[in-house]
């Protein structure tokens, strides 16, 4: 048991410092337009993903299966009367395409790991909106149980103030508070309960900021997914407590889209040019 | 129940199990397709994207293609219903081997070393096939696949001169740069694609049944580039140029040399040594795109010799290639790129002869890449690229095997032999994926190989070779041999997957005899005063020093003589007409009979008027005088080359010891069948009516060649 936490201390130490490392290059990409800095990224993510299924993928094997599916997909072109031909054309392309995916489950699964921690991070600097000063937000502290609910307070920094009593919700074990940003900064909030504090950072300032809606127990994937705050104690009253961000969008003329997309887009068109280069088979 | 039906039924269940396999693999799309949104970075991303793109595209044309089927057959149905109803058979497949010769494959049938067409000629037909005048595969395939005499089709051999510049160029195709070019500065960007003119007349077989609606697969028949439309598929052979734009240049790289030398059919290129590496380069195309110089594209590589010596790493383009001394790498991509961005691709086989005392790295010419065609090699242009994903890349170039780097002692017999039967297994992969697809109609495809080694392993023949020259391969004696009864296993292989109503042909375009001595033509006109040398001059190659003003014949190529006639050569001198007919037969009559003082035997056994021998409207190309060698005699060398010598006989010494460019009287090729064929007469030119014949179609009334009475063997 004893090792189980370790083993957690030591992962949430080797979370916190790549926590600092994105930090820190967001911090030198602080020039940059928010697209930019995503393009960045994006280029990034492209190279160290081809590198990687440049080494860690059978890439002959994959350049063959892909000729045979390219063959298959002539075949039907090219002999498009011989029905027998065609239908053989097709299984075989169906297989060869299973292939292709099995082939291409290595690398998949050696990435996931990195791009995992790297979504994250780029969720927590670009997929929420700060909180607009003069506008009322929500804080959600979910309790362990239902008693605790009559005791907690939220105690505020100056530039905060609670705009509402705070709303109790036992059928959930949550107490929300409406909040209001009276100018722009970040703060931390603090909840007392039973004489312990819980902090929680919000973010009410534009910029490139790490934005983190939740600070949860515990659990090694919460500290993954909400990275940049430490995990609430194990042994606290407290479950969660969060802030209720808007979603942060990319406008394209009259388009708002997420960052998913162009990041998505981003990669894929660098991972397209640079292949080449990388001679990485794909 | 017969075969037929059998087939049948087998082909229905077949069916209707494959359509039940799609049906499974449709629902299992259907339910995982939401896999794709899974989006894990860009090598998953396009493995996830890419594969439900290819199985999406996949699938819309799998539904258009179902959902028309039944409209397009129908339309298929009624235009080749006459076809197929009157067609005696609905598949047949042809086995060219070029260069089969019936004497020896008569011989080991009788030894019992070629089972399979001993049971063809037992159970079917054997016949000699009458060959083309002159017996050269360019001739005599063009007649194959047209049905015609060579004055309607127009190939007389593989070179024709050009009458302004008395110049050879290949008289198949002619390749010209971009007719449109935008100048900028010193580069010339081409606005149109090069002009490819095919210069073979007349209508190949496979044009006219695919009209009718028979389906034909044509693989790597001579003469078929630059490819032409049909509704078929069809690979170019023969006269396919490499990515210089000659029939085959290959380049030998050595430290044995310090400075590059150039020839015709090589380039000797240095090694310069920068550290642990040797770098080199194989020679490309031109840089057409340049209008200030000549400059040549280049694919510079190096080489590591491994501490051990018996291995070294080429690298080259990005790829590291590991092979041992004596053996042949895999077809390594090379890209030749131009100034501005643009690139020609290749494809080439490097063979390590050696790596001590000296350096010396063989590479073979530079192929068209197959999937990146510099030139078209195929119809449609996916089908080398079809072929090239299927069973990877593969040998492109027209007369593929280097005949050349053995007969110039550039590779050995054993090398050259392995480089023959890698293109040939290359070959053999190609014609079963097209016997496979061509379940009804033709499929027919040529096999270069036996030509190539018969040419350079005769002199290894026990009781046919007098040429002297060393046996260096092992085994080398039983070379021919062992080549038959692959082509014999090979046939078995073919038959093994025919029906029993299908019919089999084999053919080959012309036997082969010994060349143990060169005639010079061009020495035998100098000495009788029909072609002049500048004074003092000595002849070069192509004509070097030779008077125009006082020659009235000269001789190109491997059998024709041409007569220097006015109107027609820039410099002519003969009037056409009477004095051209007269000088015509005037030398026939001095050359037929020509006796060889050395050996007293008969070294030209008959000559031909052309005027005579052929019929159609292309005769006046032909050579004016065609020589039909006596056995073991051949053109000389010096004398394909257009250069006069002192001596008219000379002694054959190169590993080039068997040919066929003699009198085709002497060298007719096979005609093998499952069928019974009758007849008291089968030549080449007689396959093409043939076919249209068994498809029920009417045999075009230009076409010389008449259709072979034949029926189905019946089983007892």
């Amino acid at each position: 048991m004893g090792t189980g936490r370790d083993w957690l201390t030591r992962m949430t130490t080797l979370l916190s410092w790549i926590d600092q490392v994105f930090d820190l290059l967001f911090r030198l990409m602080r020039p940059l337009p928010r697209l930019g800095v995503l393009a960045v990224f994006s280029v990034l993510t492209a190279v160290i993903s081809l590198l990687a299924v440049r080494w860690t993928s059978n890439q002959k094997a994959i350049r063959r299966v892909k000729d045979l599916m390219g063959a298959h997909v002539l075949e039907v072109r090219l002999f498009p009367d011989q029905l027998n031909v065609v239908l053989r054309a097709y299984l075989t392309l169906f297989g060869n395409t299973l292939l292709y995916l099995r082939y291409a489950l290595v690398p998949l699964l050696i990435l996931s790991v990195p791009l995992l921690i790297l979504f994250a991070q780029l969720e927590a600097y670009f997929g929420r909106a700060p909180v607009e000063p003069g506008r009322d937000f929500l804080v959600r502290a979910t309790f362990e149980a239902v008693d605790s609910l009559a005791d907690p307070m939220l105690r505020l920094p100056p530039g905060l103030a609670q705009s509402a009593p705070p709303v109790h919700i036992p059928s959930e074990r949550e107490v929300d508070w409406r909040v209001k940003a009276e100018q722009p900064g970040t703060y931390d909030i603090h909840l007392v309960l039973q004489g312990s504090e819980f902090s929680k950072r919000v973010v009410a300032e534009n910029g490139l900021a790490r934005i983190v809606s939740e600070r949860e127990r515990g659990s090694l994937w919460q500290q993954i997914i909400n990275p940049g705050e430490p995990p609430l104690p194990r042994s606290g009253l407290v479950e969660r407590i969060a802030i209720q961000y808007a979603p942060r969008v990319f406008h394209f003329r009259t388009w708002e889209i997420e960052w998913l997309a162009p990041y998505l887009v981003l990669t894929l068109a660098a991972a397209l040019l640079l292949k080449g280069i990388l001679r990485t088979e794909l | 129940m017969t075969f037929a039906k059998k087939e049948e039924r087998e082909s229905s269940d077949g069916t209707q199990q494959i359509l039940r396999c799609a049906f499974v693999a449709l629902v299992f799309l259907l339910i995982f397709t939401p896999v794709a949104h899974a989006y894990v970075g860009p090598g998953a991303g396009f493995a996830v994207l890419s594969s439900f793109l290819t199985l999406f595209l996949a699938s819309v044309q799998a539904v258009f293609a179902f959902l028309t089927w039944p409209i397009r057959q129908f339309f298929r149905f009624l235009r080749r219903r006459r076809a197929y109803l009157k067609a005696k058979t609905k598949r047949i497949v042809i086995l060219g081997f070029d260069g089969m010769d019936p004497q020896l494959t008569e011989r080991f049938i009788k030894q019992g070393k070629l089972p399979n067409l001993a049971r063809l000629r037992e159970r079917g037909s054997f016949h000699p096939l009458a060959t083309t005048l002159p017996p050269i595969s360019p001739v005599a395939w063009s007649s194959f696949l047209t049905g015609v005499n060579p004055g309607k089709h127009n190939i007389y051999d593989f070179l024709t001169p050009d009458r302004r510049r008395y110049l050879p160029e290949l008289s198949s195709a002619r390749i010209r740069g971009s007719k449109r070019v935008l100048n900028i500065g010193r580069y010339a960007i081409p606005l149109t694609r090069p002009q490819i003119k095919p210069l073979r007349r007349s209508t190949p077989f496979w044009h006219y049944l695919a009209d009718a609606g028979v389906f034909c697969s044509v693989i790597r028949v001579p003469i078929t580039f630059p490819p032409e439309k049909f509704s078929g598929v069809l690979l170019s052979g023969m006269c396919v140029p490499d990515i210089q734009g000659t029939q085959g240049t290959f380049s030998f790289h050595t430290t044995r040399t310090a400075m590059r030398e150039s020839a015709t059919n090589r380039v000797v290129v240095p090694f310069e040594k920068h550290g642990a590496y040797f770098h080199s380069y194989v020679p490309g195309p031109p840089d057409t795109l340049r209008t200030d110089s000549n400059v040549e594209l280049r694919a510079p590589f190096r080489l590591k010799p491994a501490v051990s010596k018996r291995t070294v790493d080429i690298h080259v383009d990005g790829q590291r290639i590991a092979i041992s001394a004596g053996e042949y790498s895999e077809w390594v991509e090379l890209e030749f790129r131009a100034g501005v961005g643009a690139s020609v691709k290749g494809i080439c086989r490097f063979y390590l002869k050696s790596v001590e005392p000296e350096l010396e790295l063989y590479a073979t010419p530079v192929n068209i890449h197959p999937m990146h065609p510099a030139l078209p090699i195929s119809h449609p242009l996916t089908y080398s690229i079809y072929l090239a994903k299927l069973q990877g890349l593969y040998a492109t170039l027209g007369l593929a095997e280097d005949t050349w780097a053995l007969n110039d002692g550039y590779l050995g017999e054993d090398a050259f032999l392995e480089q023959c039967y890698l293109i040939h297994r290359e070959r053999e992969q190609m014609f079963f994926d097209a016997l496979d697809k061509t379940r009804q109609g033709v499929c027919v495809c040529v096999f270069d190989i036996t030509d190539r080694v018969q040419h350079m392993f005769w002199r290894h023949l026990a009781d046919d070779h007098s040429t002297g020259a060393p046996q260096t391969g092992s085994g080398a004696a039983s070379v021919i041999e062992e080549l038959y009864k692959k082509m014999d296993d090979l046939i078995g292989r073919t038959m093994e997957k025919m029906s029993n109503n299908s019919l089999l042909l084999i053919v080959s375009d012309h036997g082969f005899k010994a060349f143990e001595w060169g005639v010079n033509l061009n020495s035998w006109l100098h000495q009788e005063g029909y072609l002049a040398l500048r004074e003092g001059a000595a002849s070069g190659d192509w004509f070097q020093d030779v008077d125009w003003s006082k020659t009235r014949a000269y001789s190109l190529g491997l059998n024709g003589i041409y007569l220097n006639t006015k109107g027609r050569e820039s410099l002519g001198t003969v009037e056409p007409g009477a004095e051209a007919a007269r000088l015509r037969t005037e030398l026939c009559e001095k050359l037929q009979g020509l006796v060889d003082p050395s050996t007293s035997r008969v070294a030209i056994r008959r000559t031909y008027d052309a005027m005579k021998a052929y019929t159609g409207p292309y005769r006046e190309n032909a050579p004016d005088v065609i020589v039909g060698f006596g056995e073991g005699y051949r053109a000389s060398w010096d004398s394909a080359q257009g250069k006069v010598t002192s001596a008219v006989f000379e002694f054959n010494s190169k590993a080039w010891s068997g040919d066929h460019c003699i009198d085709p009287g002497l060298v007719p090729g096979v005609l093998f069948s499952n069928w019974k064929i009758t007849g008291d007469r089968h030549a080449i030119t007689d396959v093409a009516p043939t076919l249209l014949d068994l498809f029920g179609l009417q045999v075009p009334l230009h076409m010389d060649g008449k259709p072979w009475p034949m029926a189905p063997v019946t089983s007892a």
